[in-house]
């Protein structure tokens, strides 16, 4: 039995020297023939294309956390600020709607927007935009008829 | 035989020092892992490397829901942080412009539609959000519970934004 083995690893070695070089060779040619090239497309390498998480970015454990427990956080708020509109529940509501926003456009931005200069620049442009949304939204809670109203209004009345 | 035996015999030893050793790893690696990942693309990118076009891969549906996760949540985020400060910024309150949607007579053949295109995105990203944390979590990433639970979401979302579009037909 042992034997067996044995002379069965020296044969599969010895096939294998012989033919590798010669299969590959005959391989390439059929895989290229089994995928179409069309479906080969690749995108151009382009000069200073930054791969991947940029490379001032990092990812962090505990921004990660936040950002799930504004994400579980929506989940009764959402419902709740729509189906019993109050005052202070708006508030809640829009705080967190704006925090989970913040925070994944700002991760979508890190994961799309490369090249030299913007990476640098939309960081800062989100964090504007989502101060002046909240300022907006506690307009809205406060001076008009305030979020969760705003939904409902919406698709009751039209 | 009693090779075995002495394995045996070995093993907790071995599994006493392995799982000692554990955390140290970890540690390291978690430390590690990004500084790893950074030299990986440094390379790619020092070697010009071309990137595979997403057009390559044949479309299935746990990447198409991950896609539309991504679009309805960039759009929603968009949509909502547009029409707050546009809602600011104009001249007129909530009431004003809900009166002037309510004049142009818009029919319940558009308005019902129109509800439910609006509805979708919140409901759909809502439901597949609950999946992804999950997903966070470790529970239901068996492929075959994926495609399950894709589908449930979906027709889900498609009712939820229909009984949302037709609360105005409701009193």
């Amino acid at each position: 039995m042992a034997t067996m083995s044995v002379l069965r690893c020296a044969g599969a070695r010895s096939l294998s020297r012989l033919l590798g070089p010669q299969l590959l060779s005959r391989m390439a040619p059929i895989a290229g023939t089994l995928v179409p090239k069309s479906t080969l497309m690749v995108t151009q390498p382009k000069q200073k294309r930054l791969y991947g998480p940029e490379l001032g970015g990092h990812s962090d454990t505990g921004m990660w956390r936040n950002e799930r427990i504004a994400a579980i956080a929506l989940i009764p708020l959402i419902p709740a600020g729509i189906l019993v509109p109050s005052m202070p529940m708006d508030f809640i509501l829009s705080a967190a709607l704006v925090l989970h926003c913040h925070w994944r456009l700002s991760g979508v931005c890190e994961d799309y927007i490369h090249g030299e200069l913007l990476p640098k620049i939309h960081q800062p442009f989100v964090l504007v935009m989502s101060i002046l949304a909240f300022g907006s939204l506690c307009y809205l809670n406060y001076s008009d008829v305030g979020l969760g109203n705003a939904v409902r209004m919406l698709y009751s009345e039209l | 035989m009693s090779l075995s035996k002495l394995r045996m015999a070995i093993r907790p030893c071995l599994t006493v020092q392995r799982s000692a050793l554990i955390p140290k790893r970890v540690v390291s690696s978690e430390v590690k892992a990004h500084e790893e990942m950074r030299a990986f693309w440094e390379k790619n990118q020092k070697l010009g490397r071309p990137l595979t076009h997403f057009t390559t891969y044949k479309m299935h549906q746990p990447m198409l829901m991950s896609l539309g996760h991504r679009i309805t949540g960039i759009a929603m985020g968009v949509a909502f942080y547009g029409l707050v400060i546009g809602l600011y910024v104009m001249p007129g309150d909530f009431t004003h412009y809900l009166d002037l949607i309510k004049s142009f007579d818009l029919p319940k053949w558009f308005l019902f539609p129109a509800k439910m295109v609006v509805a979708f995105p919140l409901m759909f990203h809502y439901m597949n959000g609950i999946r992804h944390l999950s997903w966070d979590a470790g529970k239901g990433v068996r492929l075959a519970t994926m495609y399950k639970t894709g589908w449930s979401i979906l027709a889900t979302a498609i009712v939820m934004s229909a009984c949302m579009a037709s609360l105005a037909y409701l009193g």
